[in-house]
């Protein structure tokens, strides 16, 4: 983890059409440069090798997707990228036909597995209608297509059934219920062949669905049940026969398959970058951003494809150059999840102080002074080490915030012994320091100095900011600068001076301290504008100007006063911590004063409910003291994230 | 009279008996009927209960359909209340019964998709429940099929019926068995729930719901037997097993070809000579519908002036009122097709009193 990000360089490299290929081949697989677009720079010539490269994404971009189906289909992964360099595929044209086979071998078969499992599954239904008939050993033919009768075998809905009967009084039938299941009964309705069109619509408005049984299955139920059962096991085979073929092809296919994605992905994603380069007569510029510490490597790889490629490396000093720049942070180690809470707020912009070690040392420590507990810290750092351990999958996710909530819970396990809490007794370990709920004032005065401490530091380091990126006007004069750093340390110390009999330093320092940062942050737009050479000097007026600059110079103290005070929080929250659980205690003592089972479990609920809850408002109080009154003072943020172009690790990674 | 009937409908009882306060006089609509035109009988109708849902008169001035749609709101709306007022109970009837609507529109939007209709031409067309739990039904339009309208339908009480009804859609190209599995499932649901009340609430339930029922099972056993041509079982098993007076026999004979209209007057005497014995034109048959709707509406009425703390009264009120909705929407048509009063008074099912003078 490093306190800035890192040192970006930006290039313009002129490439000649020859080798346009080739290097961004090389671009792709050493995966450092970010590039820009700049498409919109071409000479008239250019623009046929422009829409060139445009049809060719598209083919690609089709074979790709047909090289993914044809994978799903044969129930094969894209694989990892291949170790060696990949070389683009100069014509879609080479590897098309390829693809097309592949594709019409695995349709025939995928369409005749389909269609066997179509038959079985209409034959299974069969099945179902005809087993409660089993038992009948006369020939279905008998029943069915009789001169003189007529018989439906289907299925009705068991409640209309009743009703069924109740209107066929007046016509001669026999209605076999065989099998009940659900809401619906399977049923053999037999009647005169004489009466088969009233007997067919009578029986289809009590939504009686017959099953269409083909002529060809003769016999008894229980035969043409066999025939089924054989014509079924047929079409298994079949089936079998069909998922070996595909077997067979995925066998031999897949390999090839992987290979021709990774480089068909590959090739459109050259055949994108080249449509992103500007054009040149002869030849294409690219330009984007790269680790400075890359910078001669690439320059010796392009040179040795060849030395008529020119790189040409931009001057960085200035804030104007790099505030472009990409910003490239460590996110692995430890630091991971604190680098996260610092990019939930703002990527770090270039030359300004990356917060995330900060953070690493103000968070647990604020976060254990207002949740010391030996016991409470203990449960704390081992969820710590179980999420970083990943030893629970469902958590896997979160294993980078690991660190967080290890650093905090060793943080409150020290808080801990320093005010002698465990699991929320408080009379079996001394307290090192004091007991919160006896010491109210001292830790809320203790937890408001600290404040003043952080809210110095954050001025320093915004200071450290500007003088990095040679602000000077607001080095010396801003509100969150020098002038600002004064004001507040005069006013702290006239309030102490008031507070502490015998201060040292005479009151009347502070006073001359405190007026000479007003006229300097009153000052500071006039300067800016002077320095910069902005006229008016004045914007809007000289009147305009003092009433701006008087309720900026109010807003500045009432900040400095509220964000003083919100540091008061880390001792009350310490106070209601002990309290919190000393309230089950006493629920616990009313509930079984003589400390039986019952006093025990709402002592264990107790600390259950205070780690869960309390926890998570700690920790939410936490990161809003360093968001807010902490990041406030000297992080901007703003930068854009570190994207380079280089061949996707996966699926969605790709389009980028 | 319970008193336990009494604290659970004491609530309800009071606030429909204002509502009942609210509903047109016969004197009302034939003064509605008098208008020359649908905009005039529109600003009549916005001096009574339907004003406030009248007040987009740009709007509902368009179209008959528009009128009508609007003023089916107060039916909603006086439901919502009777729901939310009425005992715990009676609630899983109420709800039913409201459910009706919810069916109607679902038979109107499948019949829309059918034809092809878009869904801001079937949107008026339906009974205006949105703001109330119901279906899918502007997804289901943009299906665009029957089919795939139904998969919305997954897991709601219709799918079953749907299901099984599915197959005979695609053989006879038409929606009838649908639509009949959705209606007699309907009923045969809500006849169910009335078991689930105390008896003074069944036996008046059992009378108004199954004069409703007796109504629909002649109506729709002559239009099977002289429109659709269907067998004795076939009308059998499209009727319903149940109702107030009407029964199977009943059923039987009409598709014995018994005459409907003398049938509908032996069982129910109280109906005057004023129908028609031509059963087999379809429309001619509404004029007998109506006269049974006008018996129905005449027992609501008797139901309002007794004093009985039943589920008597919220059935009768929403009875009335949607006979009363039933009444204008047939007046917002008739005006704007410029019919003259005396062609769609035998219709109304509120009778005109200088008609029957004369």
């Amino acid at each position: 983890m490093k306190w800035y990000p890192e040192r970006m360089s930006e290039v313009e490299i002129e490439i000649p059409n020859h080798y346009a290929r080739r290097v961004t081949e090389l671009l792709a697989n050493e995966g450092f440069l970010q590039m820009e677009d700049i498409s919109y720079l071409h000479s008239e010539e250019s623009e046929t090798s422009g829409s060139n490269w445009q049809l060719k994404t598209n083919q690609f971009a089709n074979l790709e997707k047909q090289i993914l189906d044809a994978m799903r289909s044969l129930g094969v992964d894209v694989g990892q990228i291949p170790d060696s360099h990949l070389k683009m595929i100069s014509e879609p044209d080479e590897i098309k036909p390829f693809i097309d086979k592949v594709e019409q071998e695995i349709q025939e078969k995928s369409n005749d597995l389909l269609s066997a499992q179509h038959e079985i599954d209409l034959r299974n239904g069969y099945i179902q209608l005809l087993s409660p008939l089993s038992v009948l050993d006369i020939p279905l033919d008998r029943i069915r297509n009789r001169r003189y009768i007529y018989s439906v075998l289907g299925t009705m809905p068991i409640n209309k059934i009743d009703r069924f009967k109740t209107s066929m009084t007046n016509i001669p039938f026999v209605l076999l219920e065989l099998k009940k299941e659900g809401d619906q009964a399977t049923v053999l309705l037999i009647g005169s062949r004489q009466n088969k069109e009233y007997l067919h619509r009578a029986a289809l408005s009590a939504y009686l669905v017959g099953v269409d049984l083909p002529d060809s299955y003769r016999g008894t139920p229980a035969e043409i049940i066999a025939t089924l059962d054989k014509e079924i096991e047929a079409l298994q085979s079949q089936t079998e026969s069909n998922s070996r073929e595909i077997e067979k092809i995925r066998d031999s296919r897949s390999r090839r398959l992987q290979e021709l994605y990774w480089r068909v992905r590959y090739s459109r994603m050259m055949s994108e970058s080249l449509m992103r380069y500007g054009k040149l007569k002869h030849g294409y510029l690219v330009a984007g951003w790269l680790p400075s510490d890359k910078l001669e490597k690439l320059s010796g790889d392009l040179q040795a494809i060849s030395s008529a490629i020119i790189i040409d490396v931009k001057e960085s000093g200035k804030d104007s150059e790099t505030k472009n720049a990409p910003i490239l942070i460590e996110k692995k180690g430890f630091g991971q999840g604190f680098q996260k809470l610092v990019t939930t707020y703002g990527m770090p912009s270039y030359n300004e102080l990356n917060p995330t070690m900060l953070l690493m040392l103000t968070f647990p420590l604020i976060f254990g002074a207002m949740f010391g507990d030996v016991g409470h810290g203990l449960v704390l750092t081992i969820a710590g080490l179980v999420l970083m351990l990943k030893k629970v999958k469902k958590l896997e996710r979160l294993a980078s915030m690991g660190s967080v909530v290890l650093l905090c819970g060793l943080s409150a396990i020290v808080f801990g012994f320093l005010f002698g809490s465990i699991f929320g007794i408080e009379d079996v370990l001394p307290a090192v320091w004091m007991h919160p709920m006896h010491n109210i004032m001292n830790l809320l005065l203790i937890t408001a100095g600290f404040g003043a401490i952080l809210l110095s530091m954050a001025n320093i380091i915004a200071l450290v900011n500007d003088f990095h990126q040679r602000h000077w006007i607001h080095f010396f004069f801003n509100s969150k600068g020098l002038s600002g750093l004064l004001l507040y340390w005069g006013l702290l110390g006239l309030v102490i001076g008031l507070l502490v009999k015998g201060f040292p330093v005479n009151k009347s320092v502070f006073i001359v301290i405190v007026i000479a940062s007003i006229v300097m942050i009153f000052l500071s737009g006039f300067l800016e504008r002077y320095f910069e050479k902005k006229k008016p000097y004045f914007e809007g007026g000289f009147l305009l100007y003092f009433i701006q600059s008087f309720f900026e110079l109010f807003e500045t103290l009432i900040g400095y006063l509220s964000n003083s005070l919100s540091y008061v929080r880390i001792g009350a929250f310490a106070v209601a911590h002990a309290g919190l659980t000393s309230v089950f205690f006493i629920l616990a003592n009313i509930v079984d004063p003589g400390k039986g089972i019952g006093y025990w479990l709402i002592v264990a609920f107790g600390n259950i409910f205070v780690i869960g809850f309390e926890g998570m408002i700690v920790s939410i109080q936490t990161l809003r003291l360093e968001y807010y009154e902490f990041f406030s003072k000297f992080f901007t943020g703003g930068g854009r994230r570190y994207k380079p172009f280089r061949l996707a690790k996966s699926n969605s990674e790709g389009a980028k | 009279m319970n008193l336990s009937s009494v604290s659970a409908y004491a609530n309800v009882h009071t606030r429909i008996r204002g509502m009942i306060g609210n509903l047109l006089s016969e004197e009302t609509i034939a003064r509605l009927s008098a208008s020359p035109d649908l905009s005039t009988l529109i600003t009549k109708l916005d001096e009574s209960s339907y004003g406030p849902y009248l007040t987009d008169s740009q709007e509902v001035n368009k179209s008959s359909r528009r009128a009508a749609y609007e003023i089916r709101k107060k039916l909603t709306h006086d439901y919502s209340i009777i729901i939310k007022h009425g005992p715990s109970f009676a609630r899983p009837l109420l709800i039913q019964l409201f459910k009706l609507y919810e069916v109607d529109n679902l038979k109107a939007v499948l019949r829309g998709i059918e034809v092809g209709e878009n869904w801001e031409k079937i949107r008026y067309t339906l009974f205006p429940i949105e703001n109330y739990p119901t279906l899918p039904f502007e997804q289901m339009v943009q299906q665009g099929t029957v089919d795939s309208a139904i998969t919305l339908l997954h897991n709601t009480e219709y799918e079953a019926d749907l299901k099984l009804s599915l197959s005979r859609y695609h053989e006879e190209k038409s929606l009838f068995p649908v639509e009949v599995a959705i209606d007699l499932n309907y009923w045969h649901t809500l006849w169910d729930q009335i078991d689930s009340l105390p008896h003074e609430d069944e036996k008046i339930a059992r009378k108004l719901i199954g004069l409703m029922v007796d109504k629909n099972n002649l109506t729709w056993a002559a239009r099977y037997r002289y429109y659709y041509h269907f067998s004795e079982s076939e009308i059998i098993n499209y009727t319903l097993p149940f109702g107030y007076k009407v029964c199977d026999d009943d059923i039987r004979a009409i598709a014995m070809d018994r005459n409907p209209y003398q049938l509908l007057a032996d069982i129910y005497p109280a109906i005057s000579q004023e129908g028609t014995l031509d059963a087999k034109s379809t429309s001619k048959w509404q004029i007998n519908e109506t006269l049974f709707m006008r018996l129905i509406y005449s027992t609501c009425r008797k139901v309002f002036s007794d004093g009985a703390f039943t589920i008597g009264l919220p059935l009768a009120y929403l009875l009335v009122l949607e006979m009363e909705i039933q009444d204008l929407t047939l007046l917002f048509e008739a005006k704007s097709l410029e019919m003259p009063v005396e062609q769609f008074a035998p219709y109304l099912i509120h009778k005109l009193p200088h008609l029957m003078k004369a």
